[in-house]
């Protein structure tokens, strides 16, 4: 949903914009036409009261037509001397506008009932040495009628207006949004590891383009950066399996030597066994990096899982036999698998090798094989002193060491092994533990492993 | 067992590597005739299958210069079809045989066999040890009348002990014969191996062949009571 908020605002910005433009619009067209046929209706007055005063004239002179008005039929128009008496009049509602006051020069409005009059008081002519005055009004029903009409073709045209630019907008947003989105969904497809990937470049060159362009840019000095450090654990890893040959060598040469004391030998036994402990350390990361960077090939084969364990507890015997540990295994369903054998192997070595390393003597560790159809379910269990929450989620991280460890043999690195050599076959690796409560290692493989994608 | 392929062709070199590790060896391979040499005097070959055109260093050099070094691993040289010259040098130099390209794989895969053969004291195909009986050309095993089936490294760890029968071999020598180069040097999967293999000749059966030996590591042998 967070797609359409962009989408949504342009939209209703659009919309908006086209109501409040159009709106202001004809209010402006309304004032105008309003002003325009004002002017008009005064200049009309004013015209009448010209032809009556020239009716005046011509009355005095003996020219009078009583029946015939000589303005306009809807004129209501009111001739009157000086001293206030009526000469002449028209109109059937001229008698409401006795009420107001005569002003000479004078163009008001007055609203009388549901009407609006419009009055004009002319200036005071004289006419055979005689003030007159004349007096013009008229209503505003038709113009009124015309702005009525304006009015409401605006409010039909309301409606409208409002749905084209709304179809304008979602247009116009999508034009412009359609590319960000492909370009954020390739984004999201880089930034799920593939670093490789490219956005492809927009035709247009236009700020979407520059965008384009500057994140493939990024885009290409994070690979590179990240490729340097990969290739250095690589380079590293390979690079130190000599120098650690060499120590080995020549410390198991040593060995040789009768004429060595026992402190000595005690010496060299160390540094041996340091440098053996470095040399597994250097391969188990040079393994490690290579399965993340997807050169190492998994050879899948047929094999029976059961024996897999079986084959790793008897590796075993020997530490098992010395911690009095009682191992045991519990197998449902068919434990054929296919998959890389090797792998799993160290899998299972791994986890059973850790169940060993961290449970007391005397305890428990059950291993647990059940075929679930389409996904196997491995299960290593012990009861040893179980690992701290705090650490639970860190445990499959390389060289992670909890604090309440205080055995720093091994490398750090098993469990993370473990946990690639599951992803690689499209499983996955998962722990529960509580302090106290010993752990138990899962494992989820498919029962047949299938080159993805 | 192992193998070493040294041939600059891409292709062909991508195709042997597959064949061969279908037939349960463990193979390297290599692009030039500097890495050849390398690899070579690194790890201990069964076999190298050895191209006389090569960049880096050519075939003959590597050749001559692990023989000068004391190196016997069997080499069988691949050749173009009219370099006569080059095949007489090769196996004057030391070689132990060689195959004219374009080859037949089957023909390449049985003179390996053949080389195999010629570098032990068997002289046949079969490997045997009491009633445990292994076909290398075809790739079974049985033990009496029941039929064995391995998986790749089983077989590749138990030819290797049956062509070295009675001897000790360490964990280190076995996990050099059986994996190659790709896998991280983890000798702890030996043991695993080894108890793979007890569960599928000797499980069951009154004489196991299969016998640990405390601190030097694991042999083959018919256990005489």
């Amino acid at each position: 949903m967070k797609r359409f908020r962009l989408r949504t605002k342009i939209v209703v910005a659009f919309t908006l914009a086209s109501i409040l433009m159009s709106t202001v619009f004809f209010g402006l067209i309304h004032l105008v036409t309003d002003r325009v046929l004002d002017t008009r209706r005064k200049e009309n007055l004013s015209l009448a009261v010209s032809q009556l005063i020239s009716q005046v004239e011509l009355w005095n002179d003996g020219l009078i037509f009583e029946d015939e008005t000589p303005v306009a039929n809807e004129l209501c128009w009111f001739i009157m001397e000086g001293n206030g008496s009526e000469l002449a009049s028209h109109g059937r509602d001229i008698a409401l506008f006795d009420a107001i006051p005569f002003r000479p020069e004078t163009y008001t409005a007055h609203r009388i009932g549901d009407e609006t009059w419009f009055v004009l008081d002319s200036e005071v002519f004289v006419v055979e040495n005689e003030d007159v005055v004349v007096r013009v009004a008229t209503t505003d029903s038709e113009d009124a009628a015309v702005l009525a009409t304006l009015r409401l073709i605006f409010v039909c045209f309301l409606p409208v207006m409002a749905l084209g630019a709304t179809v304008t907008g979602l247009l116009l947003a999508r034009g412009v949004l359609r590319p960000v989105r492909e370009i954020s969904a390739c984004a999201e497809e880089i930034a799920k590891g593939d670093l490789s990937k490219r956005i492809p470049p927009a035709a247009a060159k236009d700020e979407l383009g520059e965008l384009t362009d500057t994140l493939n840019r990024m885009i290409g000095a994070v690979e590179s950066s990240f490729l340097r450090e990969k290739r250095f654990t690589d380079d590293a890893s390979h690079e130190l399996r000599t120098p650690i040959a060499v120590i080995r060598a020549y410390s198991e040469e040593l060995l040789t030597h009768d004429e060595l004391t026992d402190e000595q030998r005690a010496s060299v036994k160390t540094v041996l066994g340091e440098a053996l402990r470095m040399q597994h350390m250097t391969e188990q990361m040079l393994t490690l990096s290579r399965a993340q960077n997807g050169k190492l090939t998994l050879h899948p084969e047929a094999f029976d899982l059961a024996g897999a364990a079986e084959g790793v507890l008897s590796a075993l015997e020997d530490k098992v036999t010395e911690k009095r540990l009682d191992c045991q295994t519990e197998f449902s369903g068919d434990t054929q698998i296919v998959a890389d054998q090797t792998m799993i192997s160290r899998l299972l070595l791994n986890l059973t090798e850790n169940a060993v390393k961290y449970t007391p003597d005397g305890g428990n560790i059950r291993i647990r094989i059940r075929n679930l159809g389409e996904t196997f379910l491995i299960a290593v269990e012990d009861d040893g002193p179980g690992i701290p929450a705090d650490d639970l989620p860190h445990v499959f991280e390389r060289f992670y060491r909890s604090d309440k460890a205080r055995d720093r043999s091994g490398t750090g690195l098993g469990l993370a092994i473990v946990k690639q050599i599951a992803e690689l076959h499209h499983g996955t690796a998962s722990v529960e533990s509580a302090e106290g409560k010993g752990s138990v290692f899962t494992v989820r493989l498919p029962v047949r492993y299938v080159t993805a994608e | 067992m192992r193998c070493l392929i040294v041939e600059d062709d891409d292709a062909l070199r991508a195709i042997l590597e597959k064949q061969l590790t279908k037939e349960s060896y463990a193979v390297d391979a290599c692009g030039n005739g500097t890495d050849g040499l390398d690899f070579a005097i690194t790890y201990e070959y069964d076999c190298i299958i050895l191209d006389i055109m090569l960049p880096g260093m050519d075939g003959l050099s590597v050749l001559s210069a692990l023989r000068a070094r004391g190196n016997n691993a069997p080499v069988l040289l691949l050749t173009a079809r009219d370099a006569v010259s080059d095949r007489v040098r090769g196996l004057d130099l030391g070689a132990d045989d060689y195959l004219v390209k374009p080859f037949a794989y089957e023909e390449l895969s049985a003179r390996i066999r053949a080389l195999l053969r010629k570098h032990s004291d068997n002289r046949s195909p079969i490997l045997r040890l009491g009633e445990l009986e292994m076909d290398t050309s075809l790739r079974t095993v049985r033990r009496g009348s029941r039929l064995i089936s391995l998986t790749s490294k089983e077989f590749s760890l138990l030819e290797y002990l049956l062509r070295n029968q009675n001897t000790v071999l360490s964990a280190a020598q076995l996990f050099e014969h059986v994996w190659n180069g790709q896998s991280s040097y983890d000798t702890n999967l030996v043991p695993v191996y080894i108890g793979y293999l007890r569960g599928k000749i000797d499980k069951g059966e009154d004489t196991p062949y299969l016998h640990t030996v405390r601190g030097f590591g694991y042999t083959l042998r018919e256990e005489k009571p």
